[in-house]
């Protein structure tokens, strides 16, 4: 007996020594003989394809974009080869809202694409790392496998499973955003970053936007409420920004953030962070007429988002006014009454601010008109807009507005704003003309006091050649012959036509 | 003698393959069996890395079964199975990673695998290495064949095609069409079942099944000769007499 206690460890000692040893040698050959990790890419990305090496992208810099549903980062680009020769591009994801239910995955995508072709591209394989919303995130594995076993799709949310399809959009979207930026780089252009990020989102509003501004003196609108259910609902919309479109016009959107508490005996909220779009003109005293250009979500937390699919396209296409309350029965009254509350306070804003610069703008514009002689203008109230075809060309008219300006000499001028468009055809070629134009009228005989183009798209010719003489009244508009020979002479037409119109409403009203 | 000798040694080695297969007939094994079985590929993989530790880790025990105390065998044995097994994922993860990463934890379960344990235990520690090599390579191919026909049956019908290439990757890719798949053609017969884990249990029932009907009707065959045999010594008897 023992002798056991003696030989038995040693025995044992001696098995576990030798196998140490031996594990020892294994490891030295395999370090030694066995194939040296090529590239720099963590084991998330090098996981997508035993078979291949990883190299990080040079000089890539993180960057962002926004996908249907939410902010998606690409945090890291590894280019993909098997033997030496480039098959792919592997990427690291984080997609969705950071904290809450938020994902990051690796993403493999191989072989050649375009632009015609980049929907049917399916990932090699997705690998996901972190993330997906509690008790459900076993569903994006799923639905990652299905995608890449093409069982799924990923080109809309037909192959989402039931359970934490918010994260599953999540997904959707950062697989989407990292694809297009597969296409590019796999085709020789290097996105890079999109960088900004808030001009992505504006654009998603209003595609020709080209530049914005944050507008710093914008007080923030906050607004909290009780639903039936003692519910706390808050909106805060805490930015907003000036936006210039592509045409020189001027939209503004803002940047909203509404909460809806989960119970009266749970503080936890719902939040919905939203960017929403104004533009064009708008009439004093006819605020409810103005109705949201459009909209981008940013990030969600409702999953029962009914107002999104039933109330805001009949916000955005103008079947639904946003002070109707009754409006709300989408079955999701609670977010869409908060999103109604946010938008009705944007639209306020929108109203009060954008007729003060367009008061601003047109005292300016008289200004320019008149110069030293202008002393001080009014709206006409009672003008009732004129609309008409041309007889003359293809096209119409608008007449927006009449002013009553006071000069220096307290003598009155009426100015007239004006939009004229027409299509003709030259050459065999069909062409247009569009412009808007303030023109001033004095006298009993409706003599032109001042002209001043705002904006002209096509065939400007009538500027120099036909507005000229009509001013200074060596051309009179009266003349139908006048136009011809100017360089532009359907254009010139069309503006006499609109020149006539707003005269006629001048002689009617100094006669009234 | 000698003859006597060389018929025991081939029964040793061909006995685990045919007659005795540790899967089929002994049903030992079967948890690798249902998990690795989905491929071709990884079912050969398996049993490549199985008769390696198998072979290996009794050879060991039987040139130990001297040295080691009866009374410290088991933590003895699982210590030489753990180690070769470990040898074998540190060989696997290196040289083959795609094997690697599809048989995952089934590499590091052979140390628990009763089949290798139950051959230390019941043969290698009692008979010398010669026979106990062949008692392993016996054992190990009869456990190989067994996954890889279980394999086969799986993929063809669960997926309709073999793939070659996809874990062992010095291979060239090459997806060969059985029941579907055919280049050009809308032939897709395959039924995805298979391919799953009821598949597999699927499959090791009926393969069960079969053998055990077939060992049924040869050993009522045995039965009735023995009694035809024993019914012609007493009749012959009688007429002695």
């Amino acid at each position: 007996m023992n002798k056991l206690y003696i030989k038995a460890p040693i025995v044992l000692g001696a098995i576990c020594i030798v196998s140490a040893g031996l594990l020892g040698g294994v490891n030295l050959l395999a370090e030694k003989f066995g194939p040296k990790p090529s590239g720099d890419a963590p084991e998330t990305i090098t996981a997508l394809n035993p078979n291949a090496s990883f190299v990080s992208v040079e000089g890539f810099e993180s960057f962002s974009a926004m996908g249907s549903n939410t902010k998606v980062t690409i945090e890291g680009v590894y280019e993909m080869k098997e033997g030496g020769t480039r098959t792919g591009f592997a990427y690291l994801v984080n997609s969705g809202k950071a904290v809450k239910s938020d994902i990051t995955f690796s993403v493999a995508y191989q072989g050649d694409v375009s632009e015609s072709t980049v929907n049917d591209l399916k990932p090699l394989a997705i690998n996901i790392i972190a993330g997906g919303d509690s008790g459900y995130d076993t569903n994006i594995g799923k639905l990652a496998e299905g995608i890449v076993a093409g069982s799924a799709t990923m080109n809309d949310n037909s192959s989402l499973i039931s359970g934490g399809t918010k994260s599953q959009k999540w997904l959707l979207d950062g697989l989407q955003v990292a694809r297009t930026d597969y296409c590019a780089r796999w085709n020789g252009s290097a996105p890079g970053p999109i960088g900004d990020e808030t001009l992505a989102t504006i654009k998603g509003i209003f595609p020709t936007a080209a530049s914005y501004a944050l507008d710093e003196d914008f007080t923030p609108l906050k607004s909290k409420s009780y639903d039936v259910l003692d519910n706390q609902v808050t909106a805060t919309t805490d930015k907003r920004y000036t936006v210039t479109l592509d045409d020189g016009s001027i939209a503004r959107v803002y940047e909203a953030t509404g909460a809806v508490q989960v119970s009266a005996y749970d503080p936890t909220l719902l939040n919905l962070d939203i960017m929403v779009g104004f533009a064009g003109d708008v009439v004093e005293g006819k605020k409810s007429d103005i109705q949201p250009a459009g909209y981008k979500v940013i990030s969600s937390d409702f999953s029962y988002s009914q107002w999104e699919e039933n109330y805001l396209p009949g916000v955005i296409d103008g079947t639904i006014d946003i002070d109707d309350k009754g409006a709300i029965k989408v079955g999701a009254t609670i977010s869409a009454d908060m999103i109604r509350n946010m938008m009705v306070a944007m639209r306020d804003d929108y109203y009060k601010v954008t007729l003060a610069a367009q008061k601003a703008n047109v005292g300016k514009t008289f200004e320019t008109m008149f110069g030293e002689s202008f002393k001080s203008f009014a709206l006409d109230e009672g003008f009732t807009a004129i609309e008409a075809a041309l007889v003359g060309v293809t096209g119409s008219y608008k007449i927006d507005n009449r002013y009553t300006i006071t000069l220096q000499d307290d003598s009155t001028v009426k100015v007239y704003h004006g939009s004229v468009s027409c299509t003709f055809d030259v050459e065999g070629e069909d062409e247009s003309m569009s412009a808007k134009l303030y023109v001033g009228f004095k006298g009993a005989e409706g003599q032109i006091a001042a002209t001043l183009k705002e904006s002209v798209a096509g065939f400007p010719n009538w500027l120099e050649n036909y507005l000229p003489g009509v001013t200074d009244g060596s051309i009179s508009i009266e003349d139908e012959n006048a136009a011809l020979g100017t360089g532009s002479t359907y254009s010139s037409k069309a503006v006499r036509e609109l020149l006539v119109g707003m005269r006629a409403d001048y002689l009617a009203a100094i006669a009234a | 003698m000698a003859k006597e000798n060389k018929s025991s040694k081939a029964r040793i080695f061909l006995d685990p393959i045919l007659k005795a297969n540790p899967l089929f007939v002994m049903v030992l094994g079967t948890c690798p069996a249902l998990a690795v079985t989905a491929s071709i590929e990884s079912a050969i993989g398996m049993g490549i890395l199985f008769t390696f530790v198998l072979f290996f880790s009794t050879l060991l025990v039987s040139l130990l079964r001297k040295v080691i105390p009866d009374e410290v065998r088991t933590p003895a044995y699982i210590v030489i199975i753990a180690t070769f097994v470990t040898v074998v994922k540190i060989l696997t993860e290196t040289f083959l990673p795609a094997l690697y990463n599809t048989l995952g934890v089934f590499i590091s379960l052979i140390v628990v695998n009763c089949i290798v344990l139950g051959r230390a235990e019941a043969f290698a520690s009692k008979n010398g290495p010669v026979d106990t090599m062949l008692d392993a390579l016996g054992n190990g191919l009869g456990y190989a064949w067994a996954i890889i026909a279980i394999a086969i049956v799986r993929e063809v019908i669960g997926v309709g095609t073999i793939t070659i290439g996809k874990v062992f990757t010095f291979l060239p890719k090459t997806v060969i069409p059985v029941l579907a798949g055919y280049s050009g053609t809308d032939i897709a017969f395959n039924i995805p079942l298979f391919a799953g884990s009821a598949g597999g249990f699927l499959v090791l029932g009926i393969a069960l099944a079969i053998i055990a009907a077939i060992t049924n009707h040869k050993a009522a065959k045995e039965r009735e000769k023995a009694r035809a045999a024993k019914l012609a010594a007493a009749q012959a008897a009688k007429g002695g007499k």
